[in-house]
């Protein structure tokens, strides 16, 4: 579980990272979103299967080649998430920033950073369960160990109760993080949307 | 506060790209420091374009522009009031004053707002707070700017008339306290009658100075029967020059 668990969360935040970085990179260029446009769709309807078997194939059954297709996978989504979101900017606050001269780490943090945070935590939600489902699968796939393995293992022995087991388990995890992690985050950084008390 | 900056503006030629006519040719405009001015004219002429290049939103023109003297880029920036208040909704009242001076503190702020009549309102969330009083905010970030140049598009516009009034007395008095120079773009007559020392009305394309109205009697001395013979002077002076 702990392995799972890991490799979830390593792919989980590269992806996070690249695509948050890529987004906002095809949000602000015309001419590269339209250079890249088709790979985003091809990236998004790509079967998950293949990238991992490509990687495996090219890679060997190691972590890199799971973590690489587990971010792969989990890229586009991110990014395109992330450019509607660039797209989405205000030209109103642009002139306030620009009547303010703010500087363009200030711009970053005050103007830009909140208005894109709603879709990060969107592309973070969507992402996460996204993820927990292809590590298993890759990890089932091949891989030495893990929770995706464990369970091809109680697989083969017909082990119902087993497999039950660690369902249960896993959807402790994903609530805990959920109710955990997630939700007061969002909670705390959406404050000023909520309702006057 | 100090007395604010004159203002020296001389367009050679602004066009928005695309259009076939310049929006201003051979435009000169001269501010006194300290005095409030107050521009008018028909929708599309240019009022919140030429506010645009003075604040310095809108760099894209030939000519110059000089804040006390100073040329624009090296001057303090001037507060700027938008049409709507156009505050930043995930900050609270104080930090919304804290993006125009980064010094001030929460402290400071608090005591900034409370000068405006907002004392208590400083950790509100616009969301929280009245649209008139959104606008004290926006007011309170503009002069925290602390240029002593103050420029106002339309702030008093879709705003029921108590607000309005109450908005007129608070920048009255502003104006008469801090020497501010301020320049108010605005479409109703009543507000340059009420605010303005000096009234300008824009006219045709490229834009040119229509009419140029000295306001002379103190903003404080002015009775309702003077506002009224003030209001229908610029009247005139928009009809006449359209």
């Amino acid at each position: 579980m702990g392995k799972t668990l890991a490799r979830a969360f390593l792919s989980f935040g590269l992806a996070m990272l690249l695509g948050a970085a890529l987004g906002i990179m095809l949000g602000r260029k015309p001419w590269l979103d339209r250079l890249a446009a088709s790979w985003l769709v091809v990236g998004l309807n790509l079967p998950a299967l293949v990238v991992a078997i490509i990687f495996y194939i090219w890679l060997g059954l190691t972590e890199a080649a799971l973590v690489s297709a587990v971010v792969v996978n989990k890229l586009p989504l991110v990014i395109t998430t992330i450019r509607e979101g660039v797209r989405s900017f205000s030209p109103d606050y642009d002139e306030l920033a620009a009547a303010l001269r703010l500087s363009s780490i200030r711009r970053l943090r005050l103007i830009q950073f909140p208005q894109l945070l709603p879709f990060i935590l969107a592309a973070a939600r969507t992402g996460l369960s996204l993820i927990w489902k292809i590590v298993l699968v890759f990890e089932l796939l091949g891989s030495d160990g893990g929770m995706g393995y464990r369970v091809s293992v109680l697989f083969q022995f017909f082990d119902i109760t087993g497999i039950l087991a660690y369902s249960a388990a896993f959807i402790l995890v994903v609530l805990a993080v959920e109710y955990g992690l997630l939700r007061p985050f969002e909670r705390r950084a959406l404050a000023w949307r909520a309702e006057p008390a | 506060m100090a007395r604010g900056a004159g203002i020296d503006l001389a367009i050679a030629e602004k066009r928005h790209p695309g259009m076939k006519e310049a929006l201003f040719e051979a435009f000169l405009l001269t501010l006194a420091g300290g005095t409030v001015t107050a521009i008018l004219g028909p929708s599309g002429i240019g009022k919140s374009s030429l506010l645009r290049l003075i604040a310095g939103i809108d760099r894209d023109f030939s000519g110059s522009l000089a804040i006390g003297g100073e040329p624009a880029a090296a001057a303090p920036p001037p507060g700027f009031v938008f049409q709507d208040a156009r505050l930043l909704p995930w900050l609270d009242a104080a930090d919304n004053v804290r993006l125009a001076d980064p010094s001030m503190d929460r402290i400071g702020a608090a005591a900034h707002l409370a000068s405006l009549g907002l004392a208590g309102h400083d950790a509100d969330y616009p969301r929280q707070l009245s649209g008139g009083m959104q606008r004290r905010v926006a007011l309170a970030r503009a002069l925290a700017a602390g240029s002593g140049v103050l420029l106002l598009d339309e702030p008093l516009v879709s705003l029921d008339n108590a607000l309005v009034e109450e908005l007129h007395a608070l920048l009255a008095r502003l104006f008469d306290e801090s020497g501010t120079t301020a320049l108010l773009v605005s479409h109703a007559a009543a507000d340059a009658a009420r605010l303005a020392d000096r009234v300008i009305v824009l006219a045709g394309r490229p834009a040119r100075i229509g009419a140029d109205i000295t306001l002379p009697v103190p903003r404080r001395e002015r009775r309702a029967d003077m506002l009224e013979r003030y209001r229908r002077e610029i009247d005139a002076a928009l009809a006449g020059s359209a």
